[in-house]
């Protein structure tokens, strides 16, 4: 079974926010929502850098081993999804997550968090797939119609790679090879663990 | 001599530290400034891939909490922490402050029911503190019931309600704890404010302590015993540090940094469990450990030989207050316990 891992190229991200809006579009996420965003460090100066970051659908993640209501769970392709319906919105996932990925809509009184919203690497939840329930709650299904994440797809510089762990290590290892430069796997040891 | 010795012994070899920081200051000193400008350079990429790793903010166009961090680590110590002792040891305690109580119920037989031979009663709670004291107690039970739920509901509740039994249960949990936790702060800072006067702790009340008044033995008291004063200074600390890290958990639009909220999770749970332990002594006390009490918090007046034996200082104050039983409490002119007490 393939094993499902993003990975962005810090030597072609242009910081240009397209998958950050490829998101909001394919998942018709809740307003001030946002499941991914582009982090730049030493903007403006030399050696700047930068990254997209989303849910990083981690190993053992942390968001599932805080939930009061064990609301989480890994698909078979090593997706980390979650029930909205046993979500109760306490944001715990939210400080346990070394990534920020965990969102909530404020819109009920008095600003209170309502369900969490995050990454589902385009693969919907645990409704029945492609069906208006699930689109509502979790956004688009991608993977169950045979896609890839719109993220990754729709990135002009293809910084962003998203896919099997492996097919993505072997591109990722390709690139640093012809341009001679060192591999940064960004994310992935605290992701998917040191061996990763 | 020896304790001279043992100290000297542990804090001689440190000097060693402090001639290190003295040779690296005049190292430092007599370092000129580097000629070549590329000399203290580090290799920039690593830098940014550490800083990656260490919750360095960036800039982000989008906006939120953290959102300009790629990385945070406080988080897994909040994972390791709450899902470790917190979740492992603060049941235990419970289950031990329990069983201590039952222990002292079981070897002592409870406390002495006192005969109110006279039919004699003294005022002691007005109807505002009866009020105060339970809006505070039932909301403490209330908040106590929904708090364990949402810690400890995933490994007791889900098996027995089922997850979507159990979600609609820590649902109502949470709204039940973030609302009522605000009432609750109004009683507790009432509470101090009001009960702080008859708390004062003095010489009787160290005495009281020391020679055992919390096991039973009857010594001389004033109108709070040692153990009461003792029970109301752990309810002001622990009142104002769970209420304090409540009010910023939620609010995190004002409180908004993941480590504080980390934290403050961390002490609201480790504090309220173990208050809500010291609780079962005073719940304990009030029923099964000195019978009579009870009279004090639902009718506002207790009988003058509980008075007697048990807050006999005290009840030297009050005994011109005295009234019958029979005849009802509108015998006793101004009664209001708050009135009765130096």
């Amino acid at each position: 079974m393939a094993r499902m891992k993003f990975l962005c190229d810090a030597d072609r991200c242009i910081e240009c926010n397209g998958c950050v809006t490829a998101c909001k579009n394919a998942n018709e996420v809740p307003w001030g929502v946002n499941r991914r965003r582009v982090v730049t460090l030493n903007d403006g100066l030399p050696g700047e850098k930068s990254i997209s970051v989303a849910c990083m659908h981690c190993t053992d993640a942390p968001c599932a081993a805080v939930c009061p209501t064990d609301c989480f769970y890994t698909t078979t392709d090593g997706i980390v999804l979650h029930d909205k319906d046993l979500c109760i919105g306490c944001g715990y996932c939210f400080y346990a997550c070394p990534f920020g990925a965990p969102q909530f809509p404020t819109t009920e009184a008095f600003g209170v968090r309502g369900k969490m919203d995050k990454c589902t690497f385009c693969a919907g939840g645990p409704d029945e797939p492609n069906t208006a329930s699930e689109f509502e709650k979790y956004g688009a299904n991608r993977i169950a119609q045979g896609k890839l994440p719109a993220c990754a797809e729709m990135c002009a510089t293809k910084a962003l790679l998203a896919g099997d762990g492996d097919l993505v290590a072997d591109i990722y290892r390709q690139r640093t090879m012809t341009r001679d430069s060192r591999p940064q796997t960004w994310g992935w040891s605290k992701a998917y663990g040191a061996g990763a | 001599m020896t304790a001279l010795i043992l100290v000297a012994a542990m804090v001689v070899p440190l000097s060693g530290y402090v001639y290190v920081a003295f040779a690296q200051d005049s190292a430092v000193a007599q370092t000129a400034p580097p000629s070549d400008p590329w000399a203290e350079e580090v290799n920039p990429r690593s830098e940014v891939w550490r800083e990656g790793r260490q919750a360095t903010e960036g800039t982000s166009v989008i906006k939120g909490t953290g959102a300009n961090v790629l990385m945070q680590s406080g988080g897994e110590n909040f994972r390791q922490i709450r899902m470790g002792p917190v979740a492992t040891y603060l049941p235990w305690y419970l289950a031990v402050m329990i069983g201590a109580v039952a222990l002292f119920y079981i070897i002592s037989g409870g406390g002495e029911k006192l005969e109110s031979t006279s039919g004699k009663r003294v005022p002691r709670w007005s109807g505002f503190d009866i009020a105060l004291h339970w809006f505070v107690a039932i909301l403490f039970l209330v908040l106590a019931i929904t708090g364990l739920s949402l810690l400890f509901g995933r490994a007791v509740l889900i098996p027995l309600l089922g997850p979507e039994g159990f979600a609609a249960w820590a649902l109502a949990s949470k709204n039940i704890h973030n609302y009522g936790g605000a009432f609750f702060t109004v009683g507790i800072v009432v509470m101090i404010v009001a009960w702080m006067r008859y708390n004062i702790p003095d010489g009787t009340d160290v005495k009281w302590l020391l020679k055992g008044g919390a096991f039973g033995k009857h010594l001389p008291a004033g109108r709070m015993n040692g153990g009461e004063k003792a029970w109301f200074w752990v309810n002001v600390g622990a009142g104002i540090i769970v209420c304090a890290t409540g009010i910023m958990m939620i609010n995190p639009q004002i409180f908004e940094t993941r480590e504080l909220f980390q934290w403050n999770l961390i002490i609201h749970a480790v504090v309220a469990i173990l208050w809500l332990g010291a609780s079962f002594g005073h719940m304990y006390m009030a029923t099964l450990g000195a019978p009579g009490s009870m009279d004090a918090m639902t009718k506002g007046h207790v009988s003058s030989e509980w008075a007697k034996v048990h807050h006999d200082l005290w009840y030297d104050e009050v005994k011109d207050q005295e009234f019958d039983a029979e005849e009802g409490r509108g015998t006793s002119p101004g009664a209001g316990a708050s009135t009765s007490s130096a």
